[in-house]
């Protein structure tokens, strides 16, 4: 049985990737030092490192989700905001187990086309896959299709409480 | 460094997930305007009383010369508790609709936040917990008050 520490540091309030070990989603707990720590435990002697920061606009029925949380949240007033820079992490690890292993992830400060984190070990093995920081243009795209359609709406609900006004004072 | 790959859509978990949180965060928010109102008629009560008192008080400390710099004293007395308690009476009326509304929307909060594994919703967990206390507290209190 072959276990694998995680310390992950850096981490911010707007940005908790998610850690995906082997095809499973890991939590992680924050820590006194307040870092954040995950362990994962396999019988196998090696292990596929995924952390994803997934954006809620890339789901499959984005547009539908978006508009449904916009008339629930009485036309934007009562939801949070979307994550308006769309910078996503992208980092893969693959890596030997032995025993008890031990992996510090130090992120960076999210910006787009650089480092997200540097990595450290004490594996037999160690493979980087992948680790940058970049803008999802389709998130951004999407974002601001979202944008437009929120403030037409919101021009069209303007107006017909206007026309409704004028109505019933008779203007109209 | 290698060209980036595209991350792909987020798994129907995280998706689930992210959606459950953006609730949870939404009904904390409406449950902060339920506790708004919910003091916003305490807080019309204690204007209305100190309009009141107020009034009473310039009458007396006058000795009721005041009535004769301002004849229609007691009529724009009479005009300006009016005015504060049909705000009162309004928002009287409506605290046995939002006060049970805004302790669901907590409740609804708590849970859906809770469920939340990759973050702690500490603040808006405990934050949430405060608005189902002080809204029980009004409900009881404006139940008496409409009883009686």
């Amino acid at each position: 049985m072959n276990t694998l520490h995680i310390n992950l540091t850096g981490l911010r309030s707007n940005f908790r990737p998610y850690l995906v070990i082997d095809g499973k989603n890991i939590p992680y707990k924050r820590n006194a030092t307040g870092s954040y720590d995950a362990v994962y435990t396999t019988d196998k002697d090696s292990a596929n490192i995924l952390v994803y920061k997934y954006l809620e606009i890339r789901g499959k029925l984005w547009w539908l989700m978006s508009l449904l949380f916009f008339f629930v949240s009485v036309f934007g007033i009562f939801d949070s905001r979307y994550d308006k820079k769309c910078i996503v992490a992208h980092l893969e690890y693959n890596v030997r187990l032995q025993g008890e292993n031990h992996m510090q992830l130090a992120f960076y400060p999210p910006h787009d086309k650089l480092r997200a984190a540097d990595a450290a070990g004490d594996f037999p093995a160690f493979e980087e896959k992948q680790n940058i920081f970049y803008i999802d243009k389709i998130a951004k795209k999407r974002q601001r299709i979202m944008l437009a359609v929120k403030l037409l709406i919101w021009v069209a609900l303007i107006a017909t409480g206007i026309l409704v006004m004028l109505t019933s004072f008779g203007v109209l | 460094m290698e060209r980036p790959v595209p991350v792909a859509q987020p798994p129907a978990k995280v998706l689930a997930n992210m959606y459950r949180v953006r609730l949870g965060k939404l009904f904390s928010n409406i449950s902060i305007l339920g506790l708004f109102l919910g003091l916003c008629t305490v807080l019309s009560f204690m204007v209305t009383a100190t309009v009141l008192v107020m009034s009473f008080a310039i009458l007396i400390v006058s000795f009721g010369t005041i009535l004769l710099a301002v004849p229609d004293y007691l009529s724009k007395m009479t005009k300006s508790v009016e005015v504060t308690l049909t705000v009162t009476n309004y928002l009287f009326q409506a605290m046995p609709v939002i006060a049970p509304l805004t302790i669901c929307a907590s409740a609804l909060a708590i849970v859906l936040l809770a469920l939340d594994k990759n973050t702690k919703h500490t603040g808006r967990i405990i934050l949430a917990s405060v608005v189902i206390a002080a809204s029980i507290i009004l409900f009881i209190v404006f139940l008496g008050a409409a009883k009686s």
